[in-house]
This record gives structure tokens, sequence and C-alpha cells, in this order.
């Protein structure tokens, strides 16, 4: 190759090739016994707000998201296995797993985190130990693995509580709300495995079962609020080691009476997290509809075009609802219901909208027809 | 077409933390019209946005534009008209009133008249306080302001005016199975006020 | 190469004619903000809880806002303008000695509205005297306390009385039947000498009947007493301005007993 030509490929390649950016994605699932007796209706509360949190965060960062939300009759050691095992994980990636439910453990055994009841407490064969989780998620390599649970850490207790806690004040969530850099630091410039669980051996963990502005867990309560404090009031700095030591105080500085006895509640945490350098991510490439979440936020996606979208409607009506589907729509405060909506009319009014930046599934089925979903709105 | 519209339940008194959130949603559905009034008018959009756009407008209030039904505390049936838009002009007093419906759809129409039509609206709409008017029923106004200049087919302006526009709101809480308590804020009749400036 | 230069020219130029162009014109939202929108606003900066958006943030906030009020095309158009300034300053004494507030649910606030109806195919203007009130149930509600008109219109015929035959008693008043249902626009004329009409019920019930239809509110005022010493009048004001929207379009000195005799005349048909 002559001198020109060298000079030539050389000026190509600096302009033709991407500038750095690392390929990455976060895979995000949600795990919930939804249809407990006892504790059914607060889990559908930390259900809901942890999707919020984790699909908020995604869509600050526009990373490539993979979500999946298992209610009761998918929460299950065989379908999480299934799910964890089906995950096609890149070097970079990010796996974030929350479950709420019953826990329990056994006698003598070692491991401080507890096991899983899932959807059947009353089974001890179908119980999931979180090291298990731990274990089949760690083997696919990803760079961070974030494993949170709210349950017992020995009999469950699904008993009503008085409120302990009040619901910040907040509009609808916007993504100016949040800081891009602290959520960059702690899910793409982190690398190792964040594991916490509600309580301590031998501990309860509580829970308001209503599903009303009190309702949920004392733990994701106050692990939102530290969360918060972190990557939208810049009150406490962005690692996990200080959110969950925020959590673990709050936590533990409540004074839970049930039936004239006092209670205590002590989170507890394994984190091997290290920080790197602060890297760009890849934006998202939006260009077909795939899963619910997938498709809503590309309905909502303004360099596509209005035209182009409109006409994708009936499309995902037949891929993703039945005939008569209806969507309500929650206020920021995650309680009051402030539409419901015919699928077609929300689509439509989604895809008009000049205000809205992204769409959080909050309930919502990725592979089933779905006659009913609930989603909140990030306005601009 | 008569809609009829649930029986509104007692069963959850509006709180004030709903009332805050409510008063968003109502800020965030004037918004929304507010855009497909600009959509259905603007020359550079295809036929099929604006007609969503109108359809989308629609959908926003009360009986989406048709005569509606509701059913009073007593269960009986109380009619009530299509929701009307009613003008009065600085410049000539009282224009008149039609239906909201058609005023959608002559917005439409018109536009084949016009070279091009600018559109600019005050950054702000308000939402006044939410009274209580019944059991489950509630009202609210909103407010916001449009400035609008139809060019013709010269270049020149055909038509121009500002107008400030008053919304009145209703919200209905009703019990939806599997769902709980929903307050739905449906827009209702509107009041514009207008300063012509054609030349 | 200049074909193309040309082509690009005259394609720019097409887009830019034709393209959609939002104008910029500031004082669109800062008007928008200033406007006193509704009487709920009016209400709110007349309280102090809520600011004219130009009015500083010191001491004589609560004052400037309740200046700010004021229709200022109205005051200055007034020939007696410095009598007026001199009632406007004396009337914000009053509210900040007596610490009044103004709320449109108060028995001292009218809305006085000069509507139109259809009556016998013909529009017919009468005025309607409506109050805001709270019910036992705690709902806001507006009620029809009086209605004026209905004779300046010619609706009812009330200034003539009728006689019912003075033996009209001994045939045990079959005559009712022929005076009352063959000569029913003299039926106001037969009543007592002593009783007066109640224009707010005559008016519901030709609205009952479906005799009367209601056309359409021309204008609307609001009239208060609520502050000692003053009665004001609201309107609404439509202007590319920051004064606009309702104001406080009149203002005069008034005691308790003028007061009294001014809601009197509100109801009475002149």
């Amino acid at each position: 190759m002559n001198t020109v030509s060298k000079l030539i490929f050389t000026i190509l390649f600096v302009f033709l090739c991407p500038y750095y950016v690392y390929s990455q994605a976060m895979h995000a699932l949600v795990v919930a016994a939804t249809e407990d007796d006892r504790i059914g209706k607060g889990v559908v509360k930390n259900m809901q707000n942890m999707t919020k949190i984790i699909q908020d965060v995604a869509n600050v960062l526009d990373c490539e998201f993979e979500f999946e939300q298992f209610g009761d009759s998918q929460c299950t050691k065989v379908d999480v296995t299934e799910w964890i095992n089906n995950l096609d994980i890149e070097p970079d990636d990010v796996v974030f797993f929350f479950y709420s439910g019953h826990g329990g453990r056994a006698l003598n055994d070692t491991d401080i985190f507890p096991q899983m009841c899932m959807n059947n407490p009353s089974n001890q064969a179908l119980y999931m130990p979180v090291a298990h989780v731990e274990n089949l998620i760690v083997k696919k390599n990803p760079r961070l693995v974030i494993i949170i649970t709210e349950c017992c850490n020995a009999e469950s207790a699904g008993i009503r509580i008085k409120p302990l806690f009040a619901m910040s004040e907040e509009k609808y969530s916007s993504a100016s709300d949040y800081d891009p850099k602290a959520l960059r630091d702690l899910f793409f410039n982190a690398k190792g495995i964040v594991k916490i669980s509600s309580s301590k051996p031998t501990e309860y963990s509580w829970i308001c079962n209503t599903s009303d502005e009190n309702g949920g867990g004392i733990f994701v309560n106050h692990f939102i609020d530290s969360f918060n404090d972190a990557v939208k009031y810049g009150k406490l700095a962005a690692d996990w080691k200080t959110i969950f030591n925020s959590t673990h105080d709050k936590v533990y500085a409540e004074e839970i009476r049930v039936h004239g006895k006092l209670y205590r509640q002590e989170p507890i945490s394994m984190i091997t997290e290290t920080k790197q350098q602060d890297k760009n991510i890849n934006i998202v490439k939006r260009d077909k509809v795939g899963s619910l979440y997938e498709t809503l936020q590309y309905l909502v996606d303004d360099k596509v075009s209005v035209d182009k979208r409109l006409g994708m409607i009936n499309q995902v009506k037949k891929r993703h609802f039945t005939p008569d589907a209806k969507v309500v729509t929650l206020a920021a405060n995650g309680i009051t219901v402030i539409d419901y909506e015919d699928v077609d009319v929300f689509l439509k009014r989604i895809i008009l909208s000049l205000y809205i930046e992204n769409i959080t599934v909050l309930n919502g089925s990725n592979d089933e027809l779905n006659s009913l979903i609930k989603v909140q709105e990030m306005r601009k | 077409m008569l809609l009829l519209i649930g029986f509104s339940v007692s069963a959850q008194e509006m709180t004030d933390e709903h009332k805050k959130e409510i008063q968003d949603r109502v800020k965030s559905k004037v918004e929304e019209f507010q855009g497909y009034l600009s959509s259905i008018v603007n020359t550079e959009l295809s036929d099929v946005r604006r007609n969503a756009a109108k359809e989308s407008a629609l959908a926003l209030f009360m009986g989406e534009g048709e005569p509606y039904y509701i059913f009073d505390e007593d269960g009986n049936k109380e009619r009530h008209r299509e929701v009307r838009m009613q003008i009065s002009s600085v410049n000539s007093g009282n224009i008149g009133s039609k239906a909201v419906k058609k005023y959608l759809q002559d917005s439409y129409d018109n536009i084949h008249k016009y070279l091009k039509v600018t559109i600019q609206a005050a950054d702000a709409v308000r939402v006044d306080n939410i009274y209580k008017v019944g059991e489950g029923q509630y009202e609210c106004m909103a407010y916001f302001a449009q400035k609008y200049i139809a060019y013709g087919k010269d270049g020149n302006i055909r038509y121009g005016d500002f107008t400030r526009k008053k919304i009145k709101v209703h919200i209905t809480a009703k019990e939806i199975p599997a769902v709980g308590i929903i307050f739905e804020a449906k827009l209702g009749d509107i009041y514009v006020e207008s300063t012509e400036k054609t030349r | 190469m200049k074909n193309i230069i040309y082509v690009a020219l005259c394609l720019m130029t097409a887009l830019l004619g034709y393209s959609q162009i939002i104008l910029e014109d500031p004082s669109l939202s800062r008007n928008f903000r200033a406007e006193v929108k509704s009487l709920d606003e009016f209400a709110a900066r007349f309280n102090g809880a809520e600011s004219h958006p130009e009015i500083s943030d010191d001491s004589l906030m609560n004052l400037q806002n309740i200046k700010a009020l004021f229709d200022l095309e109205k005051v200055i158009g007034k020939d007696d303008r410095s009598q007026f300034t001199s009632y406007a300053m004396s009337f914000c004494d009053s509210i900040f000695t007596y610490n009044i507030r103004f709320s449109l649910c108060d028995s001292n606030v009218f809305a006085l509205a000069k509507c139109k109806v259809k009556f016998e195919n013909r529009d017919r203007p009468i005025s309607l005297i409506l109050v805001q009130e709270k019910t036992s149930d705690g709902y806001t509600r507006w009620g029809i306390a009086g209605v004026k008109g209905l004779v300046k219109s010619g609706i009812i015929k009330a200034k003539k009385f009728y006689n019912i035959s003075p033996v009209e008693h001994e045939i045990h008043f079959m005559g009712l039947s022929d005076i009352l249902n063959h000569n029913t626009h003299k039926a106001f004329g037969y009543r007592s000498l002593n009783n007066s009409i109640d224009q707010l019920n005559v008016f519901l019930t030709l609205i009952q009947t479906g005799l009367i239809e209601f056309e359409i509110v021309d204008n609307l005022e609001i009239y208060c007493m609520n502050v000692p010493g003053f009665i004001f009048i609201i309107s609404e004001v439509l202007r590319e301005s920051t004064n606009s929207g309702w104001l406080i379009s009149d203002l005069f000195p008034a005691t308790s007993e003028e007061k009294k005799q001014f809601i009197n005349n509100l109801f009475i048909e002149q």
C-alpha cells in the first residue's frame, strides 16, 4: 500500500468507525407472589414500585433493556431458572433480579441469605435459594449482578401494621428528575455482585398488605427512598454500599409493634462492587416491535415518524392485546388511577403526544395477550 | 347516539393527594387538547395524522362529543346535550355556540382554504381548584390561550385571532372491577373569548 | 454544478415557503401568566395566596396585588380619576384593617347575569341573580336567587289588575274556568292587590313547562359587598395585556344601609 492509500485508509478508519462506546444491555426480572392470601396486595405494590424504578433507569439511560415481570403463576423456580438460562449476556451487561414474597431458611443453613418460597410456601422442594439465583446468573458472566429480595428470613408474617412512612410528593416522573451520571455509576460503571435481602437470619420482613399509599414492604419503601436520595436528590453518593447502608439504618430504626410485641428488621447485604471509568452507553435503536415494554417505548419515540407509528397500531393490538383490552394509567404516586382507556384510544394518544417521554409498564405480559395493563407515563 | 356513563360511587372520597394528581392529569389532558388542535389545522401534516388528532381530541370529551346520559344519586338517568363551544368576540359580541364535534370537523375541513396556518400557545395551562358537586362527581376549570394566523393562497393574512379558552372539566369517581376506584377526567363545555384581527 | 446549486436553492425556498412556522411572540405567555384567568385566581391574589408574576416579593406585595386587580384602563378613563384613586386606597386600607378574604361563596357576593331567553318565538332580555353556597352535603353550588325583567320584556303582564266579579261567589266562582283558561295573558292581573309577583318562581315554572327556553348569557358581573365601606364590581376583560381577565371594573363607597338598599335594588325590576 503506498503512502497516499495508507493515509486515506487511516482517515476513513478514524471517521467511519464509531467512537469508542461499550455495547451493553440491562436484563431485569421482577418476580412476586402476587396472589398470596396474606401478603399479596403488599407484594403487588412492591412489584409495581421496583418495576417503575428499573424501567425509569432504563428509560433515562436509554440503554438496551430486556424486562420481564413474573406474577404469581410464573413465580416458580422453573420459570426463573428458564429465564436466567435463556439470557443472552454480553460481558458488559447488567442483570437485575428482584423477588417479593414469602421466604424462609432451613435449620443449620450457613448461608445468611434466605430461600425464596416462590408461589408455594407449603412445599419446600419448590423453594429457590437466593444463592442459587446468584450462581445461575454469575455463570453467564455479566459485568454486574444485582439481586434484591424482600422476604422473611424465618417464618413469613403478613400482619397489617400501621403506616410507617409517607410516600414523597412527586409529580409525573421526568427524565430530568434523575442524575444520569449517578445512574451510570450504579449500573454501567460498576462491576461485581450486589446482593441485598430485607432481613437477617431468623428475622421476619414486614409488609403493609394494602394497595394504597402505605402499601408494600418496609424494606422496599426505604430502599426506594435511599435510591432516590442517590440518583435524584444528590443526598447520597451513587454507590450500592452507601445506598444499602442508608436503607439498613432506616429499616433498623423502625419500631415494629405487632400484638404488643416489639420487632426489629435488619437488612443484610453482600456487595463486591467496584467502580469503573465513566463511559458512554450505546443508545438503543428501536426499529421493530418486540416485547410489550419495547413496543410502547417505540410508540413514543419521536425519532420515528408519527404516521409510521400510527400505522402500527393494529399490529401492536394483535401482538399484545385481547380485542377488548383496557389500559390503566396510574399517577406519579403509583396509587391514584387517572385513566382507564380502550387500548386503541391509549395507543393513539401516546403516539400523538408531544409530552410523553417513556411509558413504564407496571403490570403486563410480554408474551401473552393482555386484557388489562397498568402503566405510568414519564412526561417532559 | 346517546352514550351511557356509569354510576359513580361514594366508596372513595377525593383526598388532597388525589386532588393534586388529578389536577396534574387535567393539565396534561388540556395540553394534549391544545396539541390536537394545532395538529388538526396544520397544513404540513398528513390527513391520517390530522384525523387521528381529531379522534383523540373527541375522546377527551364527555360523551366523546355526543349527547350522553349519566345516572344521578337516585339511579335516575339524567340526559345531557353534547358538549359545546361558545364563542364570544371582543369585536362583535356573542357569536354563538356550536357542538365541539362540529368545531373539530370544521377545523379539519377548513384548512384547505389556506396556504399555511401558524399557531402559538401560551406556555402555561392553569387548572383551578376541584369542587365536589355530587356523590362521586367533581368539577374544575382549566384555561389556556392561543394565537392563530391563517395565510391565504396569495400569502397574505386572511384571518388572525387571539383566543382564551376556558374548559369545564368533569371528574367522575368510578369503581372498576380488578382495577379499583378511578377518577376519570373528561372535558366539558368550552367558553372561548376571541379578539379577531382579520385583514 | 451551477444547476445543482440552483436546484438546491429552489428546494430550500420551497421547503421554507411551505413550512409551518410558529411565530415567536413572547408577550403571549407573559400576558397569559399575568392575566386573572378565573375568579379562583382573583380570590387567590386578593387573599395573598398567589401573586401577579411581575410583582416583587416584598412587604408591599399584597397591596400591589390588590392594586393590580383593578381594570387600569377603566381607572385611567374616569373623569374623577383622583377621587377614584383615593377610594381605591381607602378600599385597600379597609381590606387590610379588617383582614377581609374574598370568596365567591359569601352571602355578600352576587352574580348578575344578563341573559337572553326565547318566549313565544322571540328573544327577550332578562337578568338572573345568582349566589354561590355550600350545601349540607358539603357541595358548592350556584343557586338562582332572583330573576328580573320578566315584566319589562313582556313575558308577564303585571301592571294591570283585572276584576273577578264581586258576585262570583254566589255561583261558586265557576267563572274562573272562563277567565283563567281563555284569557291567559291576563293571568297575573287576577292576583290580590297586595300580592307582589315572585319572578324567580314564575321564571322556573315557565322553564319547567317549556314555555321559556334559555338561550345565552350576554353579560356577567360580580357584585361584592364584603369589604366594609365599599361596593365593588368584577367583570371579565379580554385584552392582550398584563392587566386583563377578571378585574375590578368599578368601586364606590357605601355604608351598610346603602349596601342593603343596593342589594334590594339588585333584585327589583326598575
